[in-house]
């Protein structure tokens, strides 16, 4: 049976509800049935597939999420959010049957790198890891006229969670939002805190164009930050060692994808 | 001049030092204010030359009163020169750090004068973003050698890490090229350095052919380095050399990146190719500061000749393969648990063009292989090309928890294609290794296969001098 979710985490986590309801009542102790998946209905179905649509519900989500972490502890389960966190296209199946597995094995069983779900799981996790450690460095403020900082991005995993306490901490004495463009989401700290991350954060047209560091006018910046993203890409320029040139070994550690929103690539 | 004139030649002077890493470092973020360190470092963005930005690395300025051979801002040099005001750079250390630019700021400056008046204009720098703008982002300093103990102790109150360069990897060599310096004044201030980092600095160990451990200082020592730490073998490898790697001694050791004063250390850079030392004593010195000063990292960097010194080389380009391939090595002290001589000896001062230094030992050493990949040890996992720390790690987990298999290990990360050479999975060699071995004239030998990339992309810059003329 496929089960198919609304593409919210509350709902992933009903599916793999249903699918552990499925694997652990009929016959305790029995192997994994290998046909049986969780399914996001952003996914299109194949033409003869047949799907059991689980309804969201945040109460249910939860109870799961508590047993879950009472059986395995938070650092597992946080290894769980990384993963499906990700882009990694196998990951809904993996982490599914990781819950399933964790539930009865306890959690050791993220160590087991010898299974397709093990190895799923932990190369899901470590992709947005990685690009959540990498965003800490590309992320590109711009001071506005009220002193408070804007940034946008354009990740490929959904990080801002994983981005969240870190930019708190350094920049606990300021306001800012950072805006993921592509899921129109932001990770938003008035000064001293806390954090929340804001879904459809859509900003209207004329804000949008006002706050695209892009924009060229009628920016509501301070009026430094022209002068400073000046002095930023001279010193971008001027810091690279003309002999050393290496451009594939600079696209190869900053990816293009990401220099449309890097003030010294665009 | 303004700003954007000195940060070009400033930002210009400093770029050839290759430190720009902004780890070891977790000053914790205080309430209200802007700032913290990131223990495992974060790199800001990537220029044209492929090095990572993470600080804002500028100098103070670039009069400078010494005339060192290899430096752009060598005393004869013909340049523009510059200086900051303090007030100047704090501003533009803080507007950059909180766009979020950069990690922090790599502070260096050229000798205003005396040492001692320069190593106080850099602590104003640090002691104001530190004080007045309570500033706790990464603060890399360079300290001035020659600079008063008092000072030197000042600045790692401020410094997350501070480095002094050595630059030349040997006495004769510094006397030579750089004359304003002796090895004395460097030793003594890396030593004081260590000793303020809370490590107990151990005698160098002697190198006729690089610094004597009269002329580093350290003669005073009651003890010999190599006494202190219980040599063990890698297990199942024969001839093991005496004395610990970098990787072992390096695992005895307690780091404080909370601690008060300079919490990630110190760090050196030697000028590869400016002088005619080998492979050989680079390596041995380099090693030697890991074990006796605690070094945590040296940098090479490969020369680039800036305007015609009678002193020095002329070069066709920086010797960048060389570079490379000492990097190479020094991963192999620190992450695999190599020691210099496996990697050169006497014999062999230098280190092969073709294949990295892991390849060369193990093509050295095929009577240690074919590995077990199913009960070898980490250290021993760690010998064999294509495994790595990351993947060797991986192998353990995964054995511990279920069976390896050649396409399993390929999942976990091995790069097969070098290792399955090397390595026997539950007694079992590759499918690939048994055609390879069974074609009767093997078509290209192991050396062959395992070149590397890096031989065709840098060794059009190599360098081709030949030192026996400067004699």
């Amino acid at each position: 049976m496929k089960y198919e979710y609304d593409g919210s985490f509350p709902g992933f986590l009903c599916a793999c509800a249903e699918l552990l309801n499925e694997q652990i009542l009929p016959f305790p102790g029995n192997t994994l049935q290998q046909d049986s998946s969780v399914v996001s209905q952003d996914e299109e179905p194949s033409l003869f597939e047949e799907r059991f649509p689980v309804p969201r519900d945040d109460e249910r989500a939860a109870r799961l999420w508590r047993r879950l972490e009472k059986r395995t502890g938070r650092t597992a389960l946080r290894t769980i959010v990384e993963a499906y966190l990700s882009d990694f296209p196998e990951k809904d199946n993996c982490i599914a049957i990781m819950l399933i597995r964790l539930w009865r094995e306890g959690p050791s069983t993220l160590q087991d790198l010898s299974s397709v779900e093990g190895i799923g799981v932990e190369k899901a996790a470590r992709r947005s890891r990685e690009e959540g450690h990498q965003f800490c460095g590309l992320l590109r403020f711009c001071e506005l006229a009220d002193g408070s900082l804007y940034g946008t991005i354009k990740p490929t995993c959904d990080i801002l969670l994983l981005i969240a306490d870190h930019f708190s901490e350094r920049f606990n004495a300021y306001s800012f939002a950072i805006y993921d463009e592509g899921r129109q989401k932001a990770l938003v700290h008035p000064c001293g805190g806390p954090w929340t991350i804001t879904e459809h954060f859509l900003i209207t047209d004329h804000r949008a164009s006002l706050l695209s560091p892009r924009a060229e006018q009628g920016l509501p910046v301070s009026e430094q930050e022209r002068e400073i993203q000046t002095f930023w890409r001279l010193y971008f320029d001027t810091i690279a060692i003309e002999e050393r040139k290496n451009e594939k070994l600079q696209k190869n550690k900053m990816p293009k994808k990401y220099w449309n929103n890097l003030i010294e690539k665009s | 001049m303004n700003t954007a004139q000195k940060l070009a030649i400033l930002s210009a002077a400093a770029k050839y030092d290759a430190s720009c890493s902004s780890s070891g470092s977790a000053r914790p973020a205080q309430k209200g204010t802007l700032g913290n360190g990131a223990l495992g470092g974060i790199c800001h963005a990537w220029a044209a030359d492929g090095r990572c930005v993470s600080l804002l690395k500028v100098l103070l300025s670039n009069a400078c009163a010494y005339d060192c051979g290899y430096c752009v801002n060598r005393r004869s040099n013909d340049i523009r020169r510059a200086s900051f005001s303090a007030e100047e750079l704090v501003r533009l250390t803080i507007d950059f750090y909180k766009r979020n630019y950069i990690e922090g700021l790599f502070l260096s400056s050229a000798v205003m004068g005396k040492p001692d008046y320069t190593m106080e204009q850099l602590i104003l720098v640090a002691k104001t973003l530190r004080v007045r703008e309570r500033w706790q982002g990464y603060l890399h300093l360079k300290v001035i050698p020659g600079s008063s103990t008092e000072l030197v102790t000042e600045a790692t109150q401020w410094a997350d890490r501070v480095s002094v360069n050595i630059e030349l990897p040997s006495a004769d060599s510094l006397n030579r090229i750089a004359p304003d310096k002796t090895s004395a004044s460097i030793f003594s201030v890396m030593r004081k350095l260590a000793e303020v980092s809370g490590f107990e600095v151990r005698r160098l160990k002697s190198n006729p052919q690089a610094f004597s451990p009269s002329t580093a200082l350290v003669a005073s020592e009651p003890k010999p380095l190599y006494d202190t730490f219980k040599a063990r073998a890698v297990p199942g490898f024969r001839d093991a050399p005496s004395g610990p790697s970098v990787w072992q001694a390096r695992k005895t050791r307690t780091r404080d990146p909370l601690g008060p004063r300079i919490p990630a250390g110190q760090t050196t850079q030697l000028v590869i190719g400016a002088s005619p030392e080998t492979d050989a004593t680079i390596l041995n010195l380099a090693q030697n500061l890991y074990l006796a000063y605690d070094v945590r990292r040296v940098y090479y960097s490969a020369f680039i000749s800036h305007g015609a010194d009678p002193r020095l080389p002329t070069l066709p380009g920086p010797p960048l393969l060389r570079e490379h391939r000492l990097y190479q090595a020094d991963w192999l002290f620190r992450f695999y648990g190599f020691r210099t001589e496996e990697i050169v000896d006497p014999g062999h001062p230098f280190l092969e063009s073709d294949v990295d230094p892991k390849t060369a030992w193990a093509l050295g050493h095929l009577d240690f292989f074919p590995l077990e990949v199913t009960t070898a040890e980490y250290g021993a996992l760690l010998r064999v090309p294509g495994i790595g720390p990351t993947s060797a790690s991986r192998i353990l987990k995964a054995r511990r928890e279920g069976t390896l298999t050649f396409p399993g290990l390929k999942a976990l990360g091995v790069v097969m294609k070098r290792a399955t050479y090397f390595i026997t999975c539950s007694g079992k060699s590759s499918t690939e290794f048994r055609q390879w071995e069974s074609q009767a004239s093997k078509p290209n030998n192991l050396r062959t296969i395992l070149r590397d990339g890096a031989v065709d992309i840098l060794r059009p810059l190599q360098l081709e001098f030949d030192w026996t003329d400067r004699s």
